[in-house]
């Protein structure tokens, strides 16, 4: 029996397709679970959305992820550049925004004599889970849309198969690599933060949680600007190595000609 | 190099960080930390550098249509991720085995590969193969690229190809001269010094087996051996070959340039490979004409090749009638057979055209038919005529400006004919200068 071999070309956008299915459903899911405790005498939630709300998995979600990924992906054939990307980015987002507006610690709009939840909020380490998932998957998901390209330029120049599907594999190990590191990374990070925040040693009018993920992202911020600038005025590296004097060939034809 | 996909995240980090740290929010601040780390991380790990390529090719001449394998070897020392490897080639060359642009993944540690490949020049010349192209970049695309050329460059000459002259070794009996002078025949007048052994073939003279050499090598042939003779008497041809910039036209393969040059070859590589003299003169080259002194042997045939290898066509400011003159010196003393090889139609006098081509084409067909009628030993003087490629497709339909230019051919062979040469009408594109040659032989027997 043959043995069915998908190109590396398919292998990406079955990828794809399922990472925007799945980041559909994520944010659904947050939605639904925000509107399902909302108050609804004062949030504005649209009626349809409430609706929908209560039975998160049901023919309703199942239409409006198939529906948002098929624009996604309608989009994305019609060659929109990088506009569907952001626009799916964009949804992603106002989608966790009712969830991450009740973990604020610092409420700026209660200082107006305003009272602005939309929602009752999750336990804060769920929704750092969620939020970290979503964002790891729009990485990897912009990063898959150009090796997709990358492929697809390297099979227009010619580039053996094989040789092609071992860059675009490796490359998706690397991406891969640094997605599960950084996101252990901002794990310990949230976790230590969380530790010192029930510490209570100081005073409680501090938010302790906030300050100390604040400071490690302040700190990586420095980081990153430093990289940036060095990344800046550095440019690329062209590396050129003087050749050999020319020299005319002096070498005789190994063959008469038939 | 800061790509979009990195300033891209990077706006959106910012974002999330401004807005955690104004909201207190830790969630958002934990979206930031994800998004910096992943970035430094991209960042921080360096794409392949330490490049060395070595390349080389197994043979600096070739012909035009061989395949000549340019071997590359690729060492990456340093760095992670994928690397590119491209040769630009010149637009005469094709890759007909492998290919020029290659991309290597690079994990830690040192990598070597083969990215050997194989080409073909459609055309002859003196190429350059220009240094390797490389570019590599840091995995997931955010930052470090670097770019660079190496190794050395190759110089490639490829010489015009010529026809198989093996149907013109057993063409027989094609002579009215003992003298070897008007011929192009394998039954020839030998003289007595031995040449080489060789298989009988039909109409050798049966005195000419070697019974002895035969005997001995038996087992190799199924037929005699025979004794060749150097034939007696050298026969002399001189070939002109016309260069101007009317004659390029038609593809880089296929023009009436490019086959005029296979013509010449073909012609110079028979008679030289029967011991003949052979000089050419090419006019209306770039910068004038270039002379190819008489002489005889193979070293004759390599450097007829190299002249034709570097011949660029220049402006029909230089006609036969002044090459002739050019090369009396030559011409009185050899009196060899003459070869013109040309475009007919291009010579034909136009509306308007004071130029007197014609006259002068005719005139110099006269001078060097004359040549023969003094001496008494010169061949006759033969024109060969490369059509163009048609340049429309007719389609079934008549084509005006291709049977303007076949009936111009026609006036301007009449008048060739008239003056003494003999015509031969080569399309290349229908059929193999080797079969119009021996079609011209049969009729002139």
């Amino acid at each position: 029996m043959s043995r069915i071999r998908t190109s590396i070309l398919t292998q990406l956008a079955v990828a794809e397709g399922a990472l925007v299915a799945v980041l559909t459903m994520a944010a659904l899911l947050i939605v639904s679970s925000s509107a399902r405790y909302a108050d609804l005498e004062r949030t504005q939630w649209p009626a349809f959305v409430i609706q929908l709300a209560p039975n998160p998995i049901s023919w309703a979600v199942i239409l409006i992820v198939g529906g948002a990924a098929a624009i996604y992906l309608v989009l994305r054939i019609a060659n929109m550049g990088s506009f569907p990307f952001w626009a799916f980015t964009a949804l992603l987002m106002a989608a966790h925004i009712p969830d991450l507006w009740a973990h604020n610690r610092i409420d700026w709009h209660g200082f107006f004599g305003r009272y602005m939840y939309f929602s009752e909020p999750l336990p804060v380490l769920a929704s750092a889970a969620v939020f970290l998932f979503t964002v790891a998957g729009l990485v990897a998901l912009r990063r898959i849309i150009q090796l997709g390209a990358q492929a697809r330029e390297m099979e227009s120049r010619g580039v053996d198969s094989v040789e092609r599907d071992a860059v675009i594999r490796n490359e998706a190990v690397s991406i891969a690599v640094v997605i599960v590191v950084s996101l252990a990374l901002a794990s310990v990070m949230v976790l230590i933060g969380a530790a010192v925040g029930r510490a209570e040693t100081v005073s409680g009018l501090v938010p302790w949680t906030v300050t100390t993920v604040g400071v490690a992202a302040t700190l990586l911020l420095a980081g990153f600007l430093l990289f940036l600038y060095r990344g800046l005025s550095g440019g690329p590296e062209i590396q050129t190595i003087d050749t050999e004097e020319d020299s005319l060939p002096t070498e005789e034809p190994e063959s008469e000609p038939a | 190099m800061i790509t979009p996909a990195l300033l891209s995240w990077t706006w959106l980090s910012l974002a999330l960080l401004v807005a955690g740290l104004f909201l207190g929010n830790i969630v958002l601040l934990a979206g930031a930390v994800f998004l910096f780390v992943a970035v430094l991380a991209a960042g921080a790990i360096r794409p392949p550098e330490d490049v060395v390529i070595e390349r080389s090719l197994p043979r600096v001449i070739c012909w035009v249509g061989d395949s000549l394998i340019v071997e590359r070897r690729l060492t990456v020392r340093s760095g992670v991720g994928p690397i590119r490897v491209v040769d630009p080639l010149p637009e005469e060359a094709a890759v007909v085995e492998g290919n020029n642009f290659r991309t290597v993944w690079k994990w830690p540690g040192e990598v070597s590969a083969d990215l050997s490949y194989t080409i073909t020049f459609a055309k002859r010349g003196e190429y350059t193969l220009q240094e390797t192209v490389w570019e590599s970049q840091a995995p997931l695309g955010t930052g470090h690229a670097q770019s660079g050329a190496e190794g050395p460059e190759l110089n490639v000459l490829v010489a015009p190809r010529t026809a198989d002259i093996t149907r013109l070794n057993s063409v027989r009996a094609m002579t009215r001269s003992t003298l070897l002078m008007d011929d192009i025949a394998h039954i020839r007048s030998s003289g007595e010094e031995f040449r080489e052994l060789r298989p009988y073939q039909p109409g050798d003279p049966i005195k000419s087996i070697n019974w002895k050499a035969t005997a001995r090598n038996g087992d190799a042939y199924d037929v005699p051996l025979v004794n060749e003779l150097e034939p007696e008497g050298r026969k002399a041809i001189w070939i002109f070959l016309d260069t101007a910039d009317y004659m390029n036209v038609g593809t880089a393969a296929s023009s009436p340039m490019e086959n005029t040059i296979e013509a010449a070859g073909t012609l110079a590589q028979y008679y030289v490979s029967q011991g003949s003299t052979l000089g050419a003169y090419a006019y209306n080259t770039q910068g004038g004409g270039e002379l190819l002194s008489p002489d005889n042997g193979q070293k004759q045939f390599r450097r007829l090749t190299q002249m034709f290898t570097g011949l660029t066509p220049g402006p029909p400011e230089q006609d036969l009638l002044r090459s002739v003159e050019w090369c009396k010196s030559f011409l009185f003393r050899l009196r060899p057979q003459v070869f013109i090889i040309t475009r007919l139609d291009a010579h034909y006098p136009r509306p308007g055209d004071d130029s007197e081509q014609l006259d002068r084409l005719t005139t110099a067909v006269i001078r060097l038919t004359a040549l023969r009628a003094r001496s008494r030993r010169g061949g006759r003087v033969r024109v060969i005529h490369v059509s163009p490629p048609s340049q429309h497709e007719s389609g079934g339909w008549a084509d005006p400006q291709s049977d303007m230019s076949r009936w111009e051919t026609q006036a301007t062979m009449a008048a060739l004919q008239q003056a003494g040469a003999a015509v031969m009408d080569w399309d290349p594109s229908s059929e193999r200068f080797i079969t119009t040659l021996v079609r011209h032989m049969d009729r002139y027997q």
